[in-house]
């Protein structure tokens, strides 16, 4: 096994004075490995998923668990699930997949409040998160709190309720994982009759009025006077409505599976653990094996017709370094 | 007579240029698989050219030596392909 690494590591007499891995031959084997195996598992994990693919278990518990555990460390109050909310970024997810698009306004103009207002949810302060293509709950929130933006909306105080999506589909033709978190607080005060029992017809609560700040913290503020359609008329509904009136307000029904919202793949092989794993390796041994012939070619002053080191090592440390650092999930 | 490896510093210092932004606009660009390709392409040509430029100038550039460099270069568009499989 010493004699074998050697001769794969080591330039001495028996590989003519270059490591064995730096040969010709060495190199093709590799790259004929690399090339091939990578097509046949492209093939295999398109038949064959199952076998093949991408191992995740994202699941709403969870990254309400870990949202509001961020929000704990933080001195906050920790958010409720809330089912129109829930509704919203689901709506959110399936428009993505259905018109193809990664972002939070849809190509067509649609915003992400629209959503939230189809669901029924009256917000006062509203905002959205988006993550794809990670693989455990966890991972997402890390990335969610690792972004300021993406941190202030989930460590905000002005959210009382959240909504989750995990939805698998394609974008640009790629399979991925796609999550949806959606925050609000609505403008209703908790019991409906004590609004009108201690506010009469007379007084006129002010408008709720409500503004889009620009992406990406994606946050309602109550402070420019842009009202959005659909608030006002609710408002005035409410200003003048009977609470028999109010009692006709359509609620929306949520079943108990579409809260226990999750997506999970156990394939047998975990493509993205193999795939990132093989490559990291082939690379690091080359780098080792450069490096060692050249320390030892200068030392012993051998004369050799061959490529220069220095160039080598140069550009297989920069390809390195970006594969340990390439992440494949993104947050939005 | 043993040839200072550092020789022809110049060499190197483009070397390094060219690796460090297109490695970093490929970090930049991570999202977008066909696009970190053709900056890797770009690259790699370069390390290729530089390196025969420099041998050139040393007057020992041949055909073992532009082997040597072509294959590290396939090698590496190899390890991008198969590190990306299942994203292609």
């Amino acid at each position: 096994m010493r004699r074998v690494t050697k001769h794969y590591f080591i330039p001495q007499e028996q590989n003519n004075f270059r490591s064995k891995l730096l040969h010709h031959s060495s190199l093709i084997v590799l790259i004929l490995f690399l090339f091939f195996t990578s097509i046949s598992a492209n093939i295999v994990h398109r038949q064959k998923p199952e076998i093949l693919g991408v191992a995740y278990s994202i699941n709403q518990q969870e990254l309400l668990d870990y949202t509001n555990q961020a929000r704990k460390d933080n001195g906050l109050e920790p958010l409720t699930l809330n089912p129109e909310l829930i509704s919203a970024a689901n709506g959110k997810a399936q428009h993505m997949f259905a018109h193809n698009y990664w972002a939070h306004f849809a190509p067509d103009g649609t915003s992400p409040w629209q959503f939230i207002r189809d669901s029924g949810y009256r917000y006062v302060f509203a905002g959205e998160n988006l993550a794809k293509g990670f693989t455990d709950s966890k991972s997402v929130v890390d990335a969610w709190m690792n972004s300021p933006s993406h941190r202030d909306n989930l460590l905000s105080d002005k959210y009382k309720e959240i909504g989750f999506s995990v939805s698998e589909g394609k974008i640009d033709g790629v399979e991925t994982v796609l999550v949806v978190q959606m925050f609000g607080a609505q403008d209703v005060p908790a019991p409906t009759e004590q609004r009108f029992a201690a506010a009469p017809v007379t007084t006129t609560p002010p408008p709720a009025v409500v503004t889009v700040s620009p992406i990406p913290t994606l946050t309602l503020v109550p402070t420019v006077a842009v009202a959005s359609p659909t608030i006002v008329v609710e408002t005035k509904k409410i200003e003048n409505a009977q609470p028999q009136i109010l009692a006709q307000i359509p609620k929306i029904s949520i079943t108990p599976s579409f809260l226990q919202m999750s997506v999970e793949n156990n394939p047998i092989l975990n493509i993205s653990r193999t795939t990132r794993a093989v490559p990291i390796i082939v690379i690091m041994s080359l780098l080792i094996a450069l490096t060692l012939d050249f320390v030892v070619i200068r030392r012993k002053n051998i004369p050799r017709l061959v490529g220069n080191n220095l160039d080598h090592i140069m550009i297989l440390a920069m390809f390195l370094l970006l594969l340990l650092l390439q992440q494949f999930g993104s947050v939005l | 007579m043993r040839k200072n490896p550092f020789h022809h510093s110049a060499y190197y210092l483009y070397q390094f240029l060219i690796f460090f932004l297109g490695f970093f606009f490929m970090f930049f660009f991570q999202e977008n698989v066909s696009l970190q390709f053709m900056i890797l392409v770009f690259v790699l040509m370069s390390y290729i050219v530089i390196g025969f430029m420099h041998h050139q100038e040393d007057r020992d550039l041949r055909n073992k030596i532009v082997i040597e460099y072509i294959l590290i270069s396939s090698l590496v568009l190899a390890a991008f392909l198969f590190f990306n499989a299942g994203r292609i």
